[in-house]
């Protein structure tokens, strides 16, 4: 079997810890993504300003144009949230909007997770660039495991990237 | 007088062992990927420490072809165990290098492939790992590099490989 076929976070995932259950924790991502020089700065946050659905923000780019992405992730709470699993991805998707996150088998450009415990205010933040070598649509997203409040969704931030 | 003489000697070889203490493990290596995304020809490197600048470890060498898919992958564990290890960073890059093997590291201003840097608290067992597909577009000598910043310690670990593309 391929390296690729094993999604990439289950390995850092092995050890983890359980996570009690109905901890009231709060976290802010903040996500950008910027193609060459030219262009702006594509941006997703949680919690979203705005809590109405809307379309994820799409960076357009072309192939082989490097891409830079920054993250940054805060524990708000006052507590202590331990063995957090960051988790970023650019994976190809079919269309825009996609709500299903493909499996991490195939089409992956950039899987990447850390573990931490996050004190009150800790951070955990990253920088990385690389390039989409096919074109295509694809998913950019930062999502954390582990971190969930009861009656709320793991916390995640994401956008879309449109090479052409 | 000969307790005291042992008692030097104890302490003496302890003490640098104690500074030098392990603090993390660093798997990395680089791959072929093939149109299903199925992967081949795995070279890994060895881990290393500075100083000395570029380590003592001779890197491994990965030969490829201009536009070939290529995936790198690295898992960093803390195997620190006496607390978390604050404001670390951890560093990878794939950067065009003068010639197979250079001690000096490359400048990184320019002939980057890919790059990044993490920056977190390292508990004990703590992990940062990345994945990333790449290609390269242009033959010479490459380097691959992980490296830790900040652990606070009087060395630095990283693990390293070249790539010939030709």
């Amino acid at each position: 079997m391929g390296l690729l076929m094993r999604p990439f976070v289950f390995v850092l995932l092995l050890g983890l810890g359980v996570p009690p259950l109905g901890r009231a924790d709060d976290f802010t991502i903040d996500l950008k993504a910027e193609a060459g020089k030219k262009s702006g700065t594509t941006e997703a946050k949680y919690p979203a300003p705005d809590p109405k659905p809307s379309p994820r923000a799409v960076l357009e780019t072309a192939v082989g144009t490097p891409i830079s992405v920054k993250w940054t992730v805060r524990n708000t709470d006052k507590a202590t949230v331990k063995d957090v699993l960051v988790h970023c991805f650019v994976v190809k998707i079919d269309k825009a909007d996609q709500p299903e996150v493909p499996k991490l088998t195939k089409n992956v450009v950039v899987d990447t997770a850390l573990t931490m415990d996050f004190k009150a205010q800790d951070k955990t933040e990253a920088e990385i660039s690389f390039t989409v070598p096919n074109p295509g649509r694809y998913l950019l997203r930062v999502e954390l495991k582990n971190a969930g409040a009861k009656d709320k969704g793991e916390p995640f931030a994401a956008l879309e990237l449109l090479v052409r | 007088m000969r307790l005291r003489l042992l008692l030097l000697v104890v302490v003496l070889t302890v003490l640098p062992l104690a500074g030098y203490a392990e603090h993390a493990n660093i798997n990395l290596r680089v791959l072929r990927v093939d149109a299903e995304g199925k992967t081949s020809d795995e070279v890994k490197a060895p881990a290393d420490e500075e100083p000395p600048g570029g380590g003592i470890n001779p890197r491994p060498v990965f030969k490829a072809k201009i536009n070939e898919p290529l995936l790198m992958q690295f898992i960093l564990t803390n195997a620190y165990p006496h607390g978390e290890l604050k404001d670390v960073t951890v560093r990878y890059f794939l950067v065009r290098e003068d010639k197979i093997g250079q001690k000096k590291l490359p400048d990184l201003d320019k002939g980057i492939i890919t790059q990044g840097r993490f920056m977190l608290n390292l508990k004990p067992k703590g992990k940062v790992g990345a994945r990333v597909a790449f290609t390269i577009r242009e033959p010479g000598a490459y380097l691959l590099r992980v490296h830790t910043i900040n652990t606070k310690s009087d060395h630095e670990h990283f693990s390293a490989l070249d790539l010939l593309v030709e």
